[in-house]
């Protein structure tokens, strides 16, 4: 699952399209489970930076960098995690196509060495695909400390290619992985490799059948760089690429004939024959396979302490021991992992771990972000540093040099580009959202959120959504329109609709919340009922998406990587390139805002539609002035919650009004870009659709919250 | 065409239903429904492998070789150990 990343491209050539760093030199492609730590490497290499991620498939993009290794010059390229040659989800499909379409000069196979047994296997597929790799072994310090021992001259003999163990996160090994690129030069290893290992005679046959009608003619136009025999296996599979593969050579051929027609005729009848050779699917069966053959090389090569009591005998009775005293059966080798293990199970725990986020959120989200971020550094910026200095001069400055009231207006009037979008930018949703983003990259590089993935599972599939959704939905308590775009990474077209509708209805950005917060704060009554109602209204509308919607429940099944010490340099970089983006995709939409909102005052469009807002105003028991806040806050929900701010301080509204009208806000689209991204995601109809029903019933809300209050008689 | 431990006469058992903290491996994968079952194999989730099940709420927790997964009950479901 992926956050947003900037790509790479895009900062290093600051916007020049089709520009790749290192195009034309020879490549070095990164292939390799999610999360092992091919992007640390890339970065290692390269010197250029990705984003780095405890998060199994973080990565969504292809990033490129230029390396000099030895006395050359290489383009090398991170892909996203891909598990094996045969993808299953649409993020292995990019890394799949790279491999189809490009031809490096030479390809790193990254691995966790901890996990070679369950990694070989496509380190095998990579070898039927005939591919020039190197094997890196990665994560060795993480496997040293757990008493692994790994014989890699072994291992590299017996798979035929050369093999270099490091810990990219700490530069090791990285000299000698360099080393191992200079002198590279693809054997004929894999020729070699194929007579040690075959799929059994019966399903071989269909292989060399497949293989053979694919005919070296057309070799050329399937693949840039994958051998027939991989094709072949593929087309078997019934994997998608290589079958459209197939169907693509059919449409380019100039020569085609009847004797390429009959070929691919006979393809089809032979993949259906093999699939009916198997009582189980193919893809089982030739992982099974496989990983026979890599559980014989792993015996040789690989130390593990504390086997499986069926692997090694001898030391069934220590683990009994163990058992009995309840101790966990896990290789917890020293004190360092007892520890990260027992924080681990409080994280973790059913009960236990609702406070620990509560926690984690008090401190992370409301104090550091809320109190300090969105209340002190906002108020100091904001009213010392524009207010007090920068926009009196300014504005001066302009009206001396632009008489004209027009566009006075436009750059430095009320909602003006300088006056509001500027200021904007720099003194609220800067610090807001850097802080937000500060914490979330330190949340991030822990690995705790796979862990809140395990925790809230159970409680999202009730709203339609699965344990993946935690990604989005927390991210979107920064910026709804980067947790937009990360919905991207649900698997199943219904659980993106839910999670975008809750995102654009409940879930208030970092902007905003700070300023509900600092309007509210005054009186913690309004702030509960408030929290209640969001609360409340997520999970109602989430139930009833999740009745109403068609399509399957969504599955859940995640890796969960060790918990990590976080890294600065990764925080650092991480929350640089996401308030890069920010600033990039987000603040453009901001100062269009401005202009939109200055067009619609000039033109008296504005005085028209507050008249209609005025309507649906009054009946939710507000002043027909407040019609103002809403208009704004269909722009931007932060506008709007900041006029809130100023009719409360200059007494127009009571403290029921003050809380109905923040709710109904909260509830609203969040912001012009968040539409914007949800047209891109979603679709036109779709995001008309989501905003058809969120602003009736965000009023609705406003209107049963204010009817309720006054019926109690309540005053705040 | 399915692995299976042969010299185990008990009947292999879903993860739902495995004792936490026992390691056994594991037996097969149902196969019925195929996104799933390609799911897990391309995780490693595969026929012989060690598992030991870590917990099952708040959902499941296992640990195959060296490596943890949380899945769904659903998930779980697909997966047979014997020890
Ligand atoms: N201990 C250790 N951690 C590493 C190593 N390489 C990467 N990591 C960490 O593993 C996580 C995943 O790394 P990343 O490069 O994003 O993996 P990718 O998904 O393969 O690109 C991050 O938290 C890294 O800091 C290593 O050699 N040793
Ligand atoms: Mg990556």
């Amino acid at each position: 699952m992926k956050l947003p990343v900037i790509c790479p491209e895009k900062e290093c050539c600051c916007g020049k399209k089709g520009y790749v760093p290192g195009k034309g030199l020879p490549k070095i492609i990164l292939i390799g489970n999610p999360n092992v730590g091919k992007s640390s490497l890339f970065n290692a290499l390269s010197g250029s930076y990705t984003l780095v991620s405890n998060y199994p498939g973080t990565s969504v993009e292809i990033a490129h960098g230029k390396a000099r290794i030895g006395e050359r010059e290489y383009e090398i390229i991170d892909t996203p995690g891909m598990y094996s040659l045969l993808p299953v989800s649409e993020e292995e499909r990019v890394s799949q196509l790279l491999l189809f379409e490009e031809k490096a000069s030479v390809y790193l196979h990254v691995v966790d060495a901890r996990n070679l047994r369950r990694m070989l296997s496509f380190t095998l597929q990579l070898l039927e695909a005939e591919l020039p790799f190197i094997l890196v072994l990665n994560m060795m310090d993480e496997a040293e400390e757990r008493g692994i021992e790994i014989n890699i001259s072994e291992l590299s003999r017996s798979l035929g290619i050369p093999v270099v163990g490091t810990a990219s996160s700490e530069g090791k090994g990285i000299e000698e992985l360099k080393a191992t690129i200079s002198e590279f030069t693809p054997g004929n290893n894999a020729q070699k490799f194929r007579h040690k290992f075959d799929y059994g005679s019966e399903i071989e046959l269909y292989i060399e059948a497949v293989e053979g009608l694919l005919g070296p003619a057309k070799e050329a136009r399937i693949s840039a760089g994958i051998s027939r025999r991989a094709i072949s296996l593929l087309m078997l599979q019934e994997d998608r690429t290589a079958l459209e593969y197939l169907h693509r050579a059919e449409k380019t051929l100039e020569y085609w004939d009847e004797i390429h027609e009959k070929s691919s005729e006979e393809i089809r009848k032979l993949v259906k024959a093999a699939s009916k050779i198997s009582e189980v699917p193919l893809s089982y069966q030739f992982t099974i396979k496989r990983q026979e053959h890599v559980n014989g090389i792993v015996e040789q090569v690989m130390e593990t302490p504390e086997r499986s009591e069926n692997e090694s005998s001898g030391k069934i009775g220590k683990i009994r021991a163990e058992e009995g005293t309840g101790k966990n059966g896990s290789k917890i080798q020293n004190s360092n992992l007892g520890f990260s293990e027992k924080i681990d199970s409080i994280l973790i725990h059913p009960v236990l771990g609702i406070p620990a986020l509560f926690l984690i959120l008090y401190f992370g989200l409301y104090l550091f972000v809320g109190v300090f971020a969105a209340g002190t550094v906002v108020d100091f910026l904001e009213n010392t540093v524009f207010g007090g200095y920068i926009n009196p001069f300014v504005t001066a400055k302009f009206v001396s040099l632009v008489p004209y009231p027009a566009l006075q207006d436009l750059f430095v009037g009320e909602y003006g580009i300088f006056t509001q979008a500027v200021t904007y930018a720099i003194a609220l949703i800067l610090p807001i959202v850097g802080a937000f983003f500060l914490v979330f990259s330190i949340i991030e590089d822990t690995g705790y959120l796979s862990r809140l993935g395990l925790l809230l599972d159970g409680m999202f599939k009730k709203i339609g959504l699965s344990g993946r959704a935690v990604i989005p939905m927390v991210l979107g308590f920064g910026c709804s329109t980067m947790a937009t775009m990360v919905t991207r990474t649900l698997e199943t077209k219904r659980e993106r609709l839910i999670a975008n509708i809750l995102l654009a209805l409940a879930i208030p950005c970092s902007a905003q919340l700070g300023i509900i917060l600092s309007v509210l704060s005054r009186n913690p009554e309004s702030l509960l009922i408030w929290t209640v109602v969001i609360i409340l209204e997520f999970v109602l509308i989430g139930f009833l998406a999740s009745r109403v919607l068609p399509g399957e429940a969504p599955t859940f099944i995640l890796e969960m990587p060790p918990l990590r010490k976080p890294k600065l340099s990764n925080i650092l970089a991480k929350t640089y390139s996401r308030m890069h983006w920010y600033f990039l995709e987000v603040l453009p939409l901001f100062v269009l805002a401005s202009v939109l909102i200055w067009i619609g005052r000039l033109t008296g469009l504005f005085a028209l539609a507050l008249k209609v807002i005025e309507y649906p105003t009054v009946w939710i028991g507000l002043p027909p002035d407040a019609a103002d806040v809403f208009l704004f806050g269909f722009f931007r929900r932060d506008f709007g919650a900041a006029g809130l701010y100023g009719m409360h301080d200059s007494g127009l509204l009571t403290g029921v009004q003050l809380l109905v009208a923040a709710i109904t806000l909260t509830l609203f689209m969040p912001c012009i870009a968040q539409f914007m991204m949800t047209i891109k995601e979603r679709g036109f109809k779709t995001a008309l659709a989501i905003s058809g029903f969120i602003f009736p019933f965000a009023f609705l809300t406003g209107f049963i919250v204010n009817t309720l209050l006054t019926s109690l008689g309540v005053s705040l | 065409m399915v692995t299976r431990n042969s010299h185990l006469s008990l009947k292999p058992i879903t993860l739902c239903a495995m004792e936490p903290r026992k390691a056994g491996k594991i037996d097969h994968l149902e196969t019925k429904n195929l996104g799933i079952l390609q799911k897990l194999i391309a995780m490693g989730i595969l026929p012989g492998m060690p598992i030991t099940l870590l917990r099952r709420s708040p959902s499941y927790l296992f640990e195959v070789d060296q490596t943890r997964y949380a899945v769904d009950e659903e998930i779980a479901n697909h997966i047979y150990v014997s020890y």
